[in-house]
């Protein structure tokens, strides 16, 4: 008699275009087949499809560069290769959530465009999502990662960015996705997460799985970051503070930015104003504090810090 | 003794006044009388400037009077270099991603800075490498699907030709003798062309290719006659309209080929189309709609590309002399008078290429007047001879036609149904039908389903005689409501309007019952408008979105062109909102009134105008009837509960009913976003070139 196995899972790579090259794609399409390569051969991933969003004012991909893209990569290639223009800037909230209504594999994985997955990165998350109620697992973003504490033992961290992670559909189908009508473009993950661990999910950090993460900082040390990444943020932080209960901090975030804020950020603070004005805000979460973090500007406590 | 004091009283309290301070209060007053003799003067000096101003501004508009005068004197004998292009006098929206007209009003002049701003021709070019490029495979499936046709027939292109420059019109004969379908002539007429190189360019032409034909004429002749001297060559069953600096799409006469195949009766082909400035870009798509009887009242939207029947341009006789600028929208009107609808075909793509330079704009700008009023009168004239009352006014600071329909001597009683949700509402509702509506035969019905409060409804049921109030129960749909009232109801005309509406222009109904009176028309909608003014509803489009949209919904304002210049004209969409839903009582009883059974929660208006659509009716959408809507821009948001559910279950039966419309409203256009409310571009299109 032999023992029956459970299938391999399937996964599903998600990535959101916004104003890339065709070429940059194909970089990474090439990177992340041979590391779904490596964790198929190695027998722990069954079928991968790949789908692409593209949520840039005209269509980064035509045609015939799909069709080429898809007889480039091996084994997320052919019909395995899908590719979605929205037409509209779907932010990184809606655009995952568009991909998810295309998608029905067990596993997700997340990855932003401006990335570039190691050869072990897809083998090495799903190993670490083997564990009991894991949800989550984060990859290691190299050369600059969110330096947030983890546990050593089992990989449990306080949240996971987006800009790579392995999800288990299941926790999308319990959560809904994510919060797009509250997070455009930054703490979307960090809401996932939490909305994850007060589920009972866990996420967990997986520094063996690597990827790199096309961050620039300036001179300085300081990130390099544009006008909407400015206004983006401002948003994402004071609605942050709304939705994981800490009025308080709303009310701090708020006066800072207004008295000392930069332009975009005054206008994220006037637009969240009237948002709660106009009574469309999301009901606040976990009023106790089970998952949520608020140590200084960060949802966790960091290993080190690297930028004041 | 003390001194007297004439007053009694002075003495005392009064001191005299010093010398000196009186001296002072003189001077001041002195130089107050002086300051202000001083502005009198300055006033004085205004009037007769502003005298003098009025005497010039009378002198400019006698000089502008008599200009015009000329102009129109000069209308046969002046050349008509500058009729060619003024036709193009149409305003294209600039098509932004996204964005409130209001906006792009200001993004016009400066472009947005942020990082999501994308002009929209840098997207249609885009749009055009992608899908409007013929790539060998796409010419060869083409070619393969010209050898299946039985019959290829001889297609007349016809090109009045006078002193275009150069260079266009070798790039126009070039783009003709680059047609994938080889089977065509190219009749040129030269209409006695002063500049030298031109009789040079046709002749090198001509012995280039024995498919082009050259006639000179002896004397000019304009636009008209020259066009008919240029047919006079002709031996094609087909015509085809070209200008003398525009462009052909390579694949533009296969397409057309093609689609004659498919429906043997057509009689007229016309297709979408571009303009192309003089480097060769191509910008301002217009996608336009299926025919529309309305529309083409309006703007002569089949030109360009506009095919014709070869038998038929000869039985109706030609172009008229006297109509230039207007001879091509005066040839399909008269040749529409000889078809069905159904013989005119639209070609939903790109097939012609509009250009624009820098003398055709200065052209147009010249030749306006005329060019105008005989748009104007080919429109008039028609309605003449098809036996329809009504007026045709150019619409001001534009060249589109405004239609002014005639009521009829006795006009119909219409009937006015509201359902209302709250009293108050309703009082808006009805006293603004009651005190902006001077239509001399008219009901209102309230339906009661419980609404009122008993003062209210106390207040309105006195006013009986004028309005009356039903008693329905409450377990009823809204659509069984209606119903129930339409049967009630006593007049010809049922006009079913929101509780939340407000009338805004008093001629509403005289608009909308004029409209009824046209041939084929059962059902009329009219320009919702949010209370600020910006649009609300200007006909569906079916499947935007999914199920049904408002296009330009808070995207233009209540003045706004449009799409095209699609807001300003009276048109066909295939359905409109029940928010204000006129219908002839005839038509209405004939497809036995909204659905009971299905569409109770929502798009009962929709189905009701596609059932008649399926009857043989139209439904027209009137821009100069005018009602508000007072609804929060934010509604829409989820539904709960048994709403939801009976909403999922009215989009299904949408989609199963009526799942042709949903995929390709034929008052919408397949290039054209299902996506988007504001007209942007399909990625992909739903139509294709293979």
């Amino acid at each position: 008699m032999t023992e029956v196995e459970s299938p391999a899972p399937a996964l599903a790579v998600h990535v959101v275009l916004y104003r890339h090259t065709a070429d940059g794609v194909a970089t990474l399409l090439r990177s992340v087949d041979r590391a779904v390569a490596e964790a198929q051969d190695q027998g722990s991933l069954g079928s991968a499809t790949l789908l692409i969003g593209d949520s840039s004012p005209v269509p980064v991909l035509s045609p015939a560069q799909v069709a080429g893209l898809a007889s480039t990569v091996s084994r997320c290639g052919g019909e395995r290769l899908a590719y979605h223009y929205f037409d509209r800037n779907r932010g990184s909230a809606g655009g995952n959530n568009d991909l998810f209504r295309c998608s029905g594999s067990e596993l997700v994985l997340i990855i932003n465009p401006d990335c570039y997955a190691s050869p072990g990165l897809v083998r090495m998350l799903c190993a670490a999502m083997d564990v009991p109620d894991a949800g989550i697992v984060e990859a290691r973003q190299v050369p600059l990662e969110h330096p947030k504490e983890f546990c050593r033992r089992t990989g449990d961290t306080s949240w996971a960015s987006g800009s790579c992670m392995l999800i288990r559909r299941q926790v999308v189908e319990v959560l809904g996705g994510f919060d797009e009508e509250s997070f455009f473009m930054y703490c979307d993950d960090v809401d996932f997460s939490w909305r994850a661990r007060l589920e009972g999910y866990r996420v967990i950090y997986e520094p063996a799985a690597s990827v790199f993460h096309d961050k620039r900082l300036d001179a300085q040390g300081q990130i390099v970051a544009g006008e909407a990444e400015v206004y983006y943020s401002a948003e994402a932080s004071l609605m942050m503070a709304w939705k994981w209960s800490h009025p308080e901090l709303l009310e701090m975030d708020r006066h800072a930015l207004l008295a000392s804020g930069s332009e975009p950020q005054r206008r994220a603070v006037e637009a969240f104003d009237e948002r709660r004005a106009g009574n469309r805000l999301p009901t606040p979460f976990d009023p106790d504090g089970r998952v949520s973090q608020f140590i200084g500007h960060d949802y966790a406590r960091h290993r080190f810090g690297y930028d004041d | 003794m003390p001194m007297s004091d004439p007053t009694g009283a002075g003495a005392i309290s009064d001191p005299p006044l010093d010398a000196q301070e009186t001296f002072e209060r003189l001077r001041r007053t002195q130089a107050t009388v002086e300051s202000l003799l001083d502005a009198l003067r300055h006033q004085e000096k205004l009037v007769d400037d502003l005298t003098a101003a009025t005497g010039a501004w009378a002198e400019t508009r006698e000089e502008l009077a008599r200009v015009q005068e000329e102009l129109t004197a000069a209308r046969r004998a002046a050349g008509w270099r500058g009729i060619a292009r003024a036709g193009k006098h149409r305003v294209h929206r600039l098509f932004l991603r996204n964005r409130p007209v209001a906006a792009q009003v200001v993004d016009v002049a400066s472009p947005e800075l942020d990082e999501e701003f994308v002009w929209e021709d840098t997207r249609y070019a885009r749009w055009i490498e992608l899908y409007d490029t013929i790539d060998p495979a796409r010419r060869g499936e083409l070619l393969a699907r010209l050898a299946q046709v039985d019959e290829q027939p001889l297609v007349s292109i016809i090109l009045p030709v006078y002193n275009p420059p150069e260079e266009f019109l070798r790039q126009a004969i070039d783009s003709v003798r680059a047609q994938i379908y080889t089977k065509w002539e190219l009749c040129i007429a030269d209409d006695c062309s002063t500049l030298p190189y031109v009789a040079k360019v046709l002749d090198e032409y001509a012995a280039l290719d024995e498919r082009i034909l050259v006639h000179r004429r002896e004397a000019n002749g304009h636009i008209s006659e020259c066009s008919n001297s240029a047919i006079d060559l002709a031996r094609g069953t087909w015509l085809c309209l070209m200008d003398h600096d525009d462009l052909l799409a390579e694949h533009a006469i296969a397409i057309a080929v093609l689609a004659i195949d498919q429906s043997p009766a057509a009689a007229i082909v016309y297709s979408d189309e571009d303009h192309i400035d003089t480097h060769g870009n191509r910008r301002e798509p217009y996608f336009k709609p299926d025919f529309d009887p309305l529309l083409i009242l309006g703007q002569n939207y089949f030109s360009h590309l506009c095919m014709l029947r070869t038998d038929l341009v000869e039985r109706v006789g030609r172009f008229r002399v006297g109509y230039e600028g207007s001879q091509d929208w005066d040839l399909v009107l008269r040749v529409l008078e000889h078809v069905g609808p159904d013989q005119v075909v639209h070609l939903p793509h790109v097939l012609y290429h509009w250009r624009v330079h820098a003398e055709s704009t200065a052209s147009s700008v010249s030749a306006k007047p005329y060019v105008v009023e005989a748009s104007r009168l080919v429109v008039q004239e028609h309605l003449e001879r098809v036996g329809v009352d009504a007026e045709i006014t150019t619409m001001w600071g534009t060249s589109y036609n405004r239609i002014r329909w005639a009521l009829p001597k006795v006009p119909p009683k219409v009937s006015v149904i509201v359902l209302p949700r709250t009293g108050e509402r309703l009082r808006r509702c009805v006293e603004s039908i009651r005190i902006l509506t001077p239509y001399p035969d008219l009901e209102i019905i309230v339906v009661d389903d419980g609404a009122f409060r008993p003062p209210m409804r106390q207040m309105f049921v006195e006013r009986t005689g004028w309005l009356t109030v039903m008693e329905n129960s409450q377990d009823l749909s809204d659509s069984a409501q209606r119903n129930a009232a339409a049967k009630a109801a006593t007049g010809d005309v049922l006009c079913f309007v929101a509780d939340d509406i407000e009338v805004l222009s008093d001629s509403w109904l005289h608009e909308i019952v004029g409209a009824l009176t046209y041939p084929g028309i059962a059902c009329v909608g009219v320009k919702l408008l949010y209370p600020d003014l910006l649009v609300h509803h200007a006909g569906f489009v079916i499947g935007l979105g999914g199920t049904v949209g408002n296009p330009y919904r808070r995207g233009d304002h209540r003045l706004g062109h449009g799409y095209a210049g699609l807001l300003r004209l009276a048109r066909c969409p295939s359905a409109v909102s029940w928010a204000c839903l006129a219908v002839t009582r005839e038509a209405f009883d004939q497809v036995g009134g909204f659905s009971e059974e299905h569409f109770t929660g929502v798009f009962g208006d929709v189905d009701l105008c596609l059932r008649l659509r399926e009857a043989g009716w139209r439904t027209a959408w009137i821009p100069h009837a005018e009602l508000i809507r007072h609804v929060n821009p934010d509604d829409g948001g989820p539904l709960m509960g048994a709403d939801a559910v009976r909403f999922d279950r009215d989009i299904r039966y949408l989609h199963q009913r009526w799942g042709a419309w949903v995929v390709n409203d034929p008052a919408y256009n397949p290039n054209l976003s299902l996506a988007h409310e504001s007209l942007s571009l399909a990625w992909p299109p739903r139509t294709s070139l293979d």
